[in-house]
């Protein structure tokens, strides 16, 4: 085995430059740590973003594809989901799955942190909304948020710092139909700008806002976190893939170890590791840094390190708008509007919890065709019947926590450096199960009310493991948690986690803004109380 | 090494038959997407030997039959319930080939080339469509 190059030591590593990565590296590299943030993916050159190319409905399927699967970039490890009734997406790169998210972000409501109390299902969290309504705020100044103020369906706030995305007439139409029925609507709150922002242009609704823009009107943590990190002394150190979180022998974090752009083994000793590779790949991670202070797998003494997996459950209905004056193509793909009309707990409904409705629009002419349009002679009149008049209302639904549903690590498939890759086994549960069932009913109502025909629905969509949380959660109970309140490991002081991993509940929402409040908030706890990781 | 089918007639034919002719445009085997459909199978591994593949396993449906529409149907339609995952991806490919085609985008009344810089025009945001809903009373969970 070649030998190992061991770097000058620094103050935190943190692993992984997504949405929670990127925002602990700003805030500590704004305190002054010494702070290295580890990425396996490169730099994405705005200017090979798919949005550029006249191909870019191939590229979208290909190489741009969500899943790492599909893609197989370099940085990609493979993920053995074949028993996972959803499919994991995610993207590596700096800026992570920031760089292909839709920027929708609506916030958790005070309830969903009091689910066991109020509903007796899973768990409270050790935390509260309001301990995180400073860092969702502090969040949406860096990443830029266009929303309005008023929502009845959540607690008062902090003003957006631009208005909301246009609604468009697809949007309006859809809204009037929430009215019409009585149930609540609000724009979508979103990292989009609506407005120039900090430097970014405002968003010319192209439409495929997975895509990213070079105009950079939507956020992602390569164009606002990570260059302020860099200028405040943070280094990023891309194309390098952690293998190993190494201890020593009292069971603390000494640094990681990890395969550099050339594919050569380092070491990087740290006072600390902030491990930020998503729900997927942080469990992986620590359930590979077996030692002999942690048998089971980095901080895994409770044996749920993998465990409680959540993704969201969507379903939903599609329908034809035919009046319209413009194209359903018009504007950002999922950010029209929301409806949490059925978002809390009802005792009347045979469900816990709730869910979100989003509204989706169409898509260029491949897209539309795949999937919907049938081959033969009846083609070209099922395509000229959608194309421009498809909306979709999708449900995000409240995916409770089942120990059942874990990441493993798989006994054969590994990434290039021959690292095992994650095993997820994942079923829908029977709560989620019923909560779909009443939304695609609802979704079915609106569509009819706003006028659309030829309405179908979808009673599960499979390809959207897009969030992933839950196999690191937190607690303050070590024998049933892996973190404390501050993202904390119970079995190791010094070793944060920041990503999805640590959510308790997923609530019925898009979940990057509770990461980043909450990477933001262990941010704060190492500023301020854990200076002996400062050299 | 080729993606394409060595029975070209065959290939053109299903093609044609996935997708046929509308209008003054011939169907995805006469439009002449032959070259995109090579490029696309073998730049991403994803479909690679797809219409190789999927022509293969056509044709071996059809056996001798005389090459109709209503045989070809038939043996598309075998294909397809038979192999539904390599269907899903040669449909996939010869959607993706024929909808990126600029003659179609002229039909169809899409602007072809990149989505950026142009965007889409939206009309601009109104606040009076909040009138109904910003009147409702707050209605989230309070906790402790």
């Amino acid at each position: 085995m070649a030998s190992i190059t061991v770097r000058e030591p620094v103050d935190i590593v943190v692993v992984g430059s997504g949405a929670s990565g990127a925002a602990v590296t700003w805030s500590l590299a704004e305190d002054d740590f010494k702070v290295v943030c580890i990425e396996q993916g490169p730099w994405v050159d705005p200017k090979t973003y798919a949005t550029n190319s006249p191909d870019w409905q191939y590229l979208q399927r290909t190489k741009w594809d969500y899943s790492p699967n599909v893609r197989k970039l370099p940085q990609d490890y493979p993920v053995n989901d074949d028993e996972s009734q959803i499919k994991v997406v995610m993207y590596n790169a700096v800026g992570g799955s920031t760089i292909h998210w839709t920027a929708h972000v609506p916030r958790f409501h005070p309830s969903d942190f009091r689910v066991k109390t109020l509903d007796g299902v899973a768990d409270d969290w050790p935390i509260s909304y309001f301990d995180l309504e400073p860092y969702y705020d502090l969040n949406d100044e860096m990443m830029g948020c266009s929303g309005i103020n008023g929502d009845p369906a959540n607690p008062p706030r902090s003003p957006r710092q631009m208005p909301p995305v246009p609604l468009g007439h697809d949007g309006e139409r859809m809204a009037r139909a929430f009215d019409n029925l009585g149930w609540h609507w609000w724009p979508s709150d979103s990292h989009i700008n609506s407005i120039d922002y900090k430097g970014r242009k405002a968003c010319n609704f192209c439409g495929a806002v997975g895509l990213n823009c070079e105009r950079g009107a939507r956020a992602s943590t390569d164009i606002t976190y990570i260059p302020d990190a860099v200028k405040l002394g943070g280094e990023i150190r891309t194309n390098s893939t952690v293998y190993e979180i190494a201890t020593n022998s009292s069971g603390k974090v000494t640094g990681v170890n990890y395969y550099n752009e050339q594919g050569e083994p380092e070491f990087q000793p740290s006072n600390g590791v902030v491990i930020a590779a998503n729900g997927i790949g942080t469990p992986r991670m620590l359930l590979h840094s077996k030692s002999t202070s942690h048998p089971n797998g980095l901080a895994n003494s409770s044996c749920m390190v993998g465990k409680n997996l959540m993704f969201h459950v969507y379903a939903g209905a599609n329908g034809l708008l035919n009046d319209l004056p413009t194209p359903t193509y018009h504007g950002p793909l999922a950010l029209i509007i929301m409806s949490q009309e059925f978002y809390e707990t009802d005792p009347s409904r045979d469900f816990k919890r709730g869910y979100t409705f989003q509204i989706g629009r169409g898509q260029g002419p491949a897209p539309t065709a795949i999937g919907d349009v049938p081959w033969g002679d009846n083609h070209h009149a099922e395509f000229n019947r959608r194309f421009g008049k498809n909306i979709g209302l999708g449900a995000i639904g409240d995916d409770l926590p089942e120990e059942v549903n874990r990441v493993e690590l798989d006994p054969h498939l590994t990434d290039r450096y021959g690292i095992p890759s994650p095993k997820i086994i994942y079923r829908v549960g029977e709560n989620s199960k019923k909560l779909l069932a009443h939304a695609v009913d609802q979704a079915a109502k609106v569509l009819e009310t706003a006028g659309a025909t030829n309405i179908t629905r979808n009673a599960l969509s499979t390809n959207t493991g897009w969030h992933l949380m839950g196999t690191a959660r937190m607690g303050d109970d070590p024998e049933r948690s892996v973190v404390n309140k501050f993202g904390q490991a119970h079995d190791a002081d010094n070793l944060f986690i920041v990503d999805g991993s640590v959510f308790v509940t997923g609530a019925g929402v898009n979940p990057t803004p509770t990461i980043q409040a909450l990477a933001l908030r262990t941010a704060d706890y190492i500023r301020h109380d854990r200076m002996d990781l400062k050299s | 090494m080729t993606s394409l089918h060595p029975n070209s007639a065959l290939q053109k034919s299903v093609l044609d038959r996935i997708i046929p002719p509308v209008a003054d445009l011939p169907g995805a085997g006469g439009l002449g997407i032959e070259n995109e459909l090579e490029r696309m199978s073998t730049e991403h591994h994803k479909f690679s030997d797809i219409l190789f593949s999927a022509i293969e396993s056509i044709q071996s449906r059809l056996g001798e039959d005389t090459v109709t529409v209503e045989n070809l149907n038939k043996a598309i339609s075998g294909f397809e319930s038979v192999e539904p995952i390599p269907f899903a991806l040669l449909l996939e490919l010869v959607y993706l080939a024929y909808y990126s085609d600029p003659r179609v985008h002229n039909r169809i009344g899409w602007k072809t080339g990149p989505l950026q810089p142009e965007g889409h025009p939206l009309p601009p945001w109104e606040e009076s469509i909040l009138a109904k809903v910003k009147n409702r009373a707050p209605f989230w969970t309070e906790v402790d």
